[in-house]
Order: structure tokens, then C-alpha cells, then sequence
């Protein structure tokens, strides 16, 4: 059987980040990848819904409006993250910010709808240091996702 | 037929000057999940110029230690089966990735621990990336049934591909 045309592995990058200094290393990771791949990139974050009862310092303010208000501006700040280090590489990219309590669900669910074929995260995110072989954000789009995920640690 | 000539469209190692991993280590047990690493890590390693060292784990359970029954066993009967799986599984992806004109080593270990033994391969052989398959139960969403995938992916030094099984064959 003839080998067909090289296609591409990869070819849309799904890219999440919390903020955590783990997934900023990601990024930078998954953005050499994307460029020498020739892939583009898809930018993602989620933040939490507005609760009224919180422990969560970026949920002070007191209306569900100043707290979206709030998240959004903070999703923004991490996306530019993303949307600088893609820039500086040359490497297209878009960005998503969605409200989820779940971020393996967001990150599931945005990689199917948008068309990526790999997800490239850190092993451990914000809530890292529970002791945790794995973080349970990587763990759970491991065992719910059926595309290949690339973990950095 | 010259992969060169049509890989054309994204950078290969060719175009860029140096490859982005130079050598993919890619466990093997012989599954189908496996086999879908395996493939990836040969398109992978053809399009960008890296090397692939495969590892299959056989592994030798403890339990003879432990079993009155053990003294029933052949040891070495079991072992000389294993070693032979363990070959096997190596043995054809080395023909895949000689096939794709991608250099292969293949390497087979008696370990109790696969996520050791790869562990241990991917540093002793200077691997940059390892490609691996990860079993596991679908729905089922308290742990990732591979906890060698696990281990591996907590301890490991390089980043770590991982895929998941086909989902209805697609």
C-alpha cells in the first residue's frame, strides 16, 4: 500500500492555562510545538461561575455582574499570555474563554467543538500540590477525552 | 514515493535544520491502543527527523516468591514466554518504523514495574519525548485505569504523548 500524501498529526493545538506557573510552561511548550508543526493553536481558559457562599478571593466582589465583570478581565489576562507567546512564534491563534466549574469539561468539550487534535497541559495545575500523582484536571480529560494529550510537567 | 518530496506543507526536520525531539521512546505491550502510539510515533518521527527507541516490559510478577504453588512452576519456562511476547512486540515496530525509513532500537526488560522500566529506559537511552498508549475503562472516572500511565506521566522528565483508546474504531 503507497504511503498517502504526508498529513499532518496535528494540526490544531488545543492550549488551556489556570495561571499556574506549570501551565505557563505549557504554553511556551505547546506554542514551539504548534510552530514546528506548522499547527495553529487554540487558547483556552475557564473560569468558575459566580457562587454566593465562596472561599475563592476572585470571587469578593459582591454581584454576579462585577464577578463576571471580574473573571472575564482575569480570563483576558491569561489568554494574553497565550496570545503573546503564539505572536512572537508566528503561530495562529485563537481564543476561548468559557464559564465552567469543571475545567476538564471546558477543555473536553472546546477541543471537540473547535476541531483540535492534541491537548498539550501540564501534569500538575493550581491545585497541584494535594499530594496527587497527577493533577485531577489532566487526569480527568485523560480518561474522558479520546484525543492524544501531551503532558509537560 | 520519496516521503521528502511530499511532506511538503509543514516543516519538516529538513526545513527547519534540527529535528524538535531527537528521540521518541515508545513503550509497547502489544494493545491496541498501543499499536496507535506506535503509528503515531513513526508518521511523527518520519515528518521530523527524530530516532524511536521502543521498550516492551516483560514483566515478572513477585508472586512466585510469595506462592506455595510456585514450586509447581517452571520459572524459566515462563520467563522464556515472556521474553519472546516482549520481543515480539518490539520486533514489529521495529519492521514499521524500518518501513517508514525511521531508525529503531528496540529494547526488551524483566521489570516488575513497567512505569520503572520506562522510566528508566527514557533516561538510560536520552530520550526527549516518550509516545505511549494509556488504557483505559471508558466512563469509568475516578482514576485513570493505567496507573503505570500515571506514574509515568508524574515522574517522567520529558513530556509525555498520551493516547487514548479509539473511540467506536474511528
Amino acid at each position: 500500500m503507497d504511503p498517502p500524501l504526508y498529513r499532518p498529526l496535528f494540526r490544531r493545538i488545543l492550549v488551556p492555562t489556570d495561571g499556574s506557573a506549570a501551565s505557563e510552561r505549557a504554553i511556551l511548550a505547546g506554542v514551539a510545538f504548534a510552530r514546528a508543526l506548522g499547527a495553529d493553536i487554540v487558547g483556552l481558559t475557564a473560569t468558575p461561575g459566580f457562587r454566593v457562599l465562596s472561599t475563592d478571593p476572585e470571587m469578593i466582589e459582591d454581584t454576579a455582574d462585577q464577578y463576571a465583570a471580574a473573571s472575564r478581565e482575569r480570563g483576558r489576562r491569561l489568554l494574553a499570555t497565550i496570545e503573546q507567546a503564539a505572536g512572537e512564534a508566528g503561530v495562529a491563534c485563537r481564543l476561548e474563554q468559557t464559564v465552567s466549574n469543571e475545567p476538564w469539561e471546558a477543555i473536553v468539550e472546546t477541543a471537540k467543538r473547535l476541531g483540535c487534535d492534541l491537548i498539550v497541559m501540564a501534569s500538575h495545575g493550581r491545585r497541584g500540590l494535594s499530594g496527587l500523582l497527577l493533577g485531577s484536571e489532566t487526569q480527568k480529560v485523560l480518561v474522558h477525552g479520546t484525543i492524544p494529550v501531551l503532558v509537560h510537567r | 514515493m520519496n516521503p521528502d518530496k511530499e511532506a511538503t506543507g509543514t516543516p519538516t526536520a529538513a526545513a527547519t535544520g534540527k529535528p524538535l525531539y531527537k528521540r521518541i521512546l515508545v513503550p509497547t505491550d502489544g494493545s491496541d491502543v498501543s499499536a496507535v502510539a506506535e503509528h503515531a510515533a513513526i508518521e511523527f518521527a518520519r515528518a521530523h527527523g527524530s530516532e524511536i527507541v521502543t521498550l516492551s516490559v516483560a514483566q515478572s510478577y513477585p508472586a512466585y516468591a510469595a506462592a506455595e504453588a510456585s514450586m509447581a512452576v517452571d520459572p524459566n519456562l515462563d520467563n522464556d514466554a515472556l521474553r519472546a511476547w516482549a520481543e515480539r512486540n518490539v520486533q514489529r515496530v521495529s519492521a514499521a518504523a524500518a518501513a517508514a525509513g525511521v531508525a529503531c532500537t528496540p529494547l526488551t526488560v524483566f521489570s516488575h514495574s513497567p512505569s520503572d522500566a520506562i522510566l528508566d529506559g527514557a533516561r538510560d537511552h536520552g530520550c526527549d519525548l516518550i509516545f505511549m498508549g494509556s488504557h483505559g475503562r471508558r466512563g469509568l472516572s475516578r482514576l485513570l485505569a493505567g496507573s503505570e500511565t500515571q506514574k509515568v506521566l508524574a515522574e517522567a522528565e520529558v513530556p509525555v504523548m498520551v493516547f487514548r483508546p479509539r473511540a467506536g474504531g474511528g
